[in-house]
């Protein structure tokens, strides 16, 4: 009998202990970041490995843009999180001690060419639909990106965010091209930034 | 080193020699083991991209890790356990991506990878393993045994999957290949007739040469599925293993008598 009672209070004490350390989270403190300003870049997809063009003359069916977002942090909310909704021995999950939430978002991408691309894409005109995302098995749309580009980071916020862009439809014909790039974010803001001219051969 | 060969050698045929003098007595239960050689008698390479991904082979080595058996009279049973190695089933992926690498290369950048891959290691999976039971008849005329074997069992071995990603050269443009069986283990349903003779060295252990046959329905599927990331298209094309497949092997072995019927 007593070596019951002694038994029952160890299992007693170790289910406590359990408990109270999956409970014990630390307070999670959340910045907000937001985008700053935006970097295009000429990508030429030629090869095996995809690399910024230094040359800026790209085969035109091997063409991309790599926007390249810097991101800015702005914000400080100390906001405590919950570690689980349901405290016991098998919920022990606790969040990152810091967190990294978007301010705004992007709405839309638009990119925009100088020249005639081909019959439907005049110059001047948004060629933003002829461009796509890698995906896991396939290429994604500029929009099916968006709906999933909102991200949180944990414990380090980067100091850029890149996205590829890959042209699917080249242009009808070969020749010197500017592409310009328009982000719309959530608060209005407008992000513009023209590419180096490149040579799609 | 060579003298104690020579006892060894000189005990041996010592012992053989006194052994050879005792009245040997019907077989009743025995264990077996033997190795050689297996050939296909049609080959069972089907000049598709995938053959490699099998651990199925035009000629291997066998090892029969056991066997055993038991006479009523000249009438028994038999079981055994079988299994094909062949050194170059490890260089399975190399020989899966020269095949790849010769049908896409020109045109495209690759990344491969297959289930084979593995083989480099002392992984198991690139065995053929082979089990038959049934009945077996035996002629046996004091240090002579003839046994004759009319078995039925299976014949397994593995399939593994493979996949290319292709990323054409000079384009964006990006084909994801894969390949993969209709089941990752074949198993097949064989007939196995076999012949040993056996010599009586000693009372209790017999010198075997052993001839087996098998004849099965080789039968499977490889599914080849070609994606283009920027059409979305999917193509399936399908590589059809089928053929009434024969194998012959030779091999030596020993057979330890277990137990003897009474006179």
């Amino acid at each position: 009998m007593r070596i019951r009672k002694v038994a029952f209070l160890i299992i007693t004490v170790f289910t406590v202990r359990i408990l109270i350390s999956c409970c014990d989270c630390p307070l999670t403190t959340e910045y907000q970041y937001s985008f700053d300003y935006i970097s295009v870049y000429n990508l030429d997809n030629s090869g095996n490995e995809l690399i910024i063009s230094q040359t800026n003359i790209i085969p035109k069916k091997a063409y991309g843009i790599l926007i390249d977002f810097s991101l800015l942090k702005v914000g400080l909310n100390n906001i405590q999180l919950e570690g689980f909704p349901v405290a016991n021995a098998f919920d022990c999950f606790c969040p990152a001690e810091t967190q990294y939430t978007p301010k705004d978002t992007i709405v839309s991408i638009t990119i925009t060419t100088n020249n005639d691309f081909d019959n439907q894409h005049p110059a001047e005109s948004n060629i933003s639909d002829l461009f796509k995302l890698l995906g896991s098995d396939r290429y994604i749309t500029i929009q099916e990106f968006l709906r999933m580009s909102e991200k949180i980071y944990e414990y380090t916020k980067p100091e850029n965010e890149k996205i590829d862009l890959f042209l699917l439809q080249p242009p009808e014909v070969a020749g010197e091209y500017s592409f310009k790039v328009e982000v719309l974010l959530s608060d209005n803001r407008l992000l513009t930034m023209t590419a180096n001219p490149v040579i799609l051969e | 080193m060579r003298k104690t060969f020579l006892v060894l050698l000189f005990l041996s045929v010592s012992i053989i020699n006194i052994q050879a003098q005792d009245e040997y007595t019907p077989i009743k239960w025995f264990a077996r083991t033997s190795f050689g050689s297996t050939i296909a008698l049609n080959p069972k390479t089907f000049g598709f991209i995938t053959d490699n991904l099998t651990s199925y082979t035009n000629r291997n080595f066998y090892w029969q890790v056991l066997s055993t058996g038991y006479f009523f009279n000249n009438w028994g049973i038999e079981f055994y356990y079988l299994r094909n190695h062949r050194s170059q089933l490890k260089n399975r992926f190399n020989e899966f991506s020269s095949k790849v690498a010769y049908k896409y290369g020109d045109k495209y950048f690759m990344d491969i990878s297959s289930g084979c891959y593995y083989d480099f290691s002392n992984s198991t999976s690139s065995l053929m393993e082979r089990g038959s039971i049934g009945p077996i008849y035996k002629i046996e005329k004091n240090k002579t045994i003839y046994i004759f074997r009319g078995l039925i069992g299976v014949i397994s071995f593995s399939t593994d999957w493979g996949s290319v990603y292709l990323k054409e050269k000079g384009t964006n443009s990006i084909l994801d290949i894969h390949w993969s069986a209709d089941r990752v283990v074949k198993d097949f349903m064989t007939f196995n007739s076999s012949f040993t003779f056996g010599y009586r060295i000693v009372k209790r252990i017999v010198l075997d040469l052993d001839i087996n046959y098998w004849f099965y329905n080789l039968n499977f599927k490889y599914q080849e599925t070609i994606t283009n990331f920027i059409t979305e298209e999917t193509n399936i094309t399908s590589y059809h293993y089928k053929r009434l497949a024969n194998d012959i092997s030779f091999g030596v072995g020993f057979m330890i008598v277990l137990k003897q019927h009474q006179n």
